[in-house]
């Protein structure tokens, strides 16, 4: 078994193992909160919406870095990353990490993970507030910077237009731009709006928590929170499918290249993310109506290069390594399947993104049972795919009955996991009860007989999960400590 | 049928699409992948007709007060932690109804619910704004129940009212 040597490939492999043990614990208090839910526990209300805080803002923070460092790895092969800017920025995540646990954990911080101003200012203390500020700024700063240098090498590889891709849209392009720095060219720079917006957005919660200001607006504050979270977790996306591009052709035995689809794909991509933000904000009836057409359009147009190009490409990639004459692998298999779970909560997630659906759907347990979908397993399972990418190349493998399992255990607990919110969708549960008791008809058994399907699912789930996430750590270990 | 329920039955026709175009395109294209082109182009125009329709036709759908019937009746509510504070409970019932909808504190939303639970219509309800929500009710009796996660007791911010 070969020793991990390169930098990029340690810290990723790191990260990657910490995500996914954190995905553990935040798992059992997703499980907790749906037997709250469900009558089985009775926690404290404050403690609920607690957890609830940690479970969404853990989660959406620790995949996208685990995201983000897997395609550095990847990346390093074609430019020269910084190794220092590297170092640098896990110690700011660590340390921005530990931050915001220690605050929402013992300030019992019950915002919800996307924190809308200014409900922060009623039900967190003005210390521990400071601290969650300051936190998520240090963890701010350690991704940018890892976004930045990604820039950097990219155009002092490239150029911009090279990295963007632009001459093969114009028919001029001159030298070969893999994927991955398209893909990650795009996704370092949703990261770099992502990250403004989020600091010009805690910037005004800290002065007005130092009271060097009032109170300030609360609709640009809700623009701005969603051009921060709705953007940091599609980018989440955006470099997990940036790893998925480059490590596919290993085993389809076909080269994925960037060609006009690719190049056209990724820039529409970039500007669909960025103005389908606003699908988040239709039910402020205030907002100026060109945005929310603005959001109806761009959810629709993100659907179409994620079907024709990506998903398209990867599912020809799988027939040819089906095709290759060799035993299925794991690696493409989990690939396939994220990649189906990705277009099952696309799917609905365009169907949330239509007004008139929105009307019915918004903060109905249909919100989390997309993002459920796409993000709680596709995102997930690509990390852990990508994960054993490397590992593989140092000479880990899983048995092919093992991993047959596993995926078995864990797409079938999570289909029924998740079909449990897109029902309650469906049934208007509304989303982020601790509860359903004071609802009126029958949302209240409906709403607890999904919330046991729901726990149901997880065990299923986590009965496939943990040997797996044992696997992962031990060959991780081995292959770190050589 | 109500609309939620097309809604969702048009959901699972597109995830089991979908399955089914990544079912054929995985043999079709890995036996030989000049096969992506023609499968890329059916999709994409699947895909511009089916999203060019489905945008075209919500459009009247839409809930904004411009899209809907001048209101007779005006109706102020305000949310603040825990309770919805309403100038009238007594809403008369098949004539256009503007909700005027604010907020004393944070963000909430006033979601309406009939009284078998099913959510008709919502709207955010922001401090410094107000958003007008055009509905017609039928007789009965209503819920309110705050759809924006607004602290500790928002899963009880509920109220109700009357419709004559």
């Amino acid at each position: 078994m070969a020793t991990v040597s390169s930098v990029h490939d340690r810290l990723a492999l790191l990260w990657a193992s910490l995500a996914l043990l954190i995905l553990l614990a935040t798992g059992f208090i997703g499980f907790l909160m749906r037997l709250n839910q469900a009558g089985i526990l009775s926690l404290d209300a404050k403690l609920w919406y607690t957890l609830l805080t940690f479970h969404g803002q853990a989660n959406a923070v620790i995949f996208f870095i685990a995201s983000l460092m897997l395609s550095r790895a990847l990346l390093s092969k074609h430019m020269d990353l910084n190794s220092r800017i590297s170092v640098l920025s896990t110690a700011l995540i660590l340390l921005g990490v530990v931050g915001v646990a220690i605050s929402i954990l013992l300030g019992r911080m019950s915002m919800a993970w996307y924190f809308l101003y200014p409900l922060p200012f009623y039900e967190a203390s003005s210390g521990y507030l400071m601290m969650w500020i300051v936190s998520v700024l240090i963890l701010g700063i350690g991704i940018l910077i890892l976004a930045l240098d990604i820039l950097r090498a990219s155009i002092g590889k490239y150029s911009f237009e090279g990295s963007m891709a632009w001459g093969y849209i114009v028919g001029s392009a001159a030298k070969e731009v893999p994927p991955i720095v398209v893909i990650s060219a795009v996704g370092s720079i949703l990261t770099v709006i992502s990250i403004a917006s989020g600091a010009v957005l805690l910037t005004a919660f800290l002065l007005q928590n130092l009271g060097v200001i009032g109170s300030f607006d609360a609709l640009g504050a809700k623009n701005l929170t969603f051009m921060f979270g709705h953007t940091l977790v599609n980018t989440a996306l955006v470099f997990a499918i940036a790893s998925i591009y480059e490590s596919m052709p290993s085993y389809s035995g076909r080269p994925w290249k960037t060609a006009l689809p690719v190049a056209l794909a990724w820039n529409i991509v970039l500007l669909a993310v960025i103005f389908a933000m606003f699908h988040h904000v239709y039910m402020d009836f205030v907002q100026p109506r060109a945005t929310q057409f603005l959001g109806h359009i761009f959810s629709y147009v993100a659907a179409i290069p994620a079907l024709t190009v990506t998903a398209l490409g990867v599912f020809s990639h799988v027939g040819g390594h089906r095709l290759s004459g060799k035993s299925f692998h794991m690696i493409p298999a989990f690939i396939l399947a994220g990649v189906l779970m990705w277009i099952v909560g696309g799917a609905a997630a365009v169907i949330d993104a239509t007004i008139p659906a929105n009307f019915l759907f918004h903060n109905t347990t249909w919100v989390p049972a997309h993002f459920h979908t796409y993000y709680g397993y596709g995102v997930v399972v690509i990390v852990i795919a990508i994960t054993w990418h490397l590992l593989r190349d140092r000479g880990f493998e899983i048995p092919r009955s093992i991993w047959l399992l596993i995926l078995a255990l864990i797409t079938i607990g999570w289909t029924l996991h998740i079909a449990s919110f897109y029902v309650g969708g469906l049934e208007s549960v509304p989303r982020r009860y601790a509860n359903y008791l004071a609802l009126p008809g029958d949302l209240q058994s409906i709403g607890g007989s999904l919330a046991m399907l729901s726990a149901l699912g997880a065990i299923i789930y986590a009965i496939g999960y943990i040997p797996l996430l044992y696997l992962t750590l031990s060959s991780t270990y081995k292959a770190l400590r050589g | 049928m109500e609309l939620r329920e097309w809604l969702f039955i048009l959901w699972a026709l597109l995830a089991i699409g979908a399955l089914v175009i990544a079912y054929i395109a995985l043999v079709r294209t890995g036996r030989d992948p000049a096969q992506v082109f023609r499968f890329r182009r059916i999709l994409l125009v699947a895909l511009l007709i089916g999203l060019s329709a489905g945008f075209v036709a919500s459009i009247p759908a839409y809930p904004y007060s411009e899209f809907r019937e001048e209101p007779k009746v005006y109706v102020k509510v305000e949310g603040v932690r825990f309770a919805w504070i309403m100038n009238t409970t007594d809403i008369p019932a098949n004539k256009p109804v503007a909700f005027l909808v604010t907020s004393r504190d944070v963000n909430h939303a006033l979601g309406i619910y009939t009284s078998d639970g099913r959510l008709i219509a919502q709207v955010q309800a922001m401090p410094g704004y107000v958003n007008k929500l055009v509905v017609t009710l039928k007789p009965g009796k209503y819920y309110i129940a705050c759809l924006e996660y607004c602290g500790i007791a928002h899963h009880i911010m509920v109220a109700t009212f009357e419709v004559r």
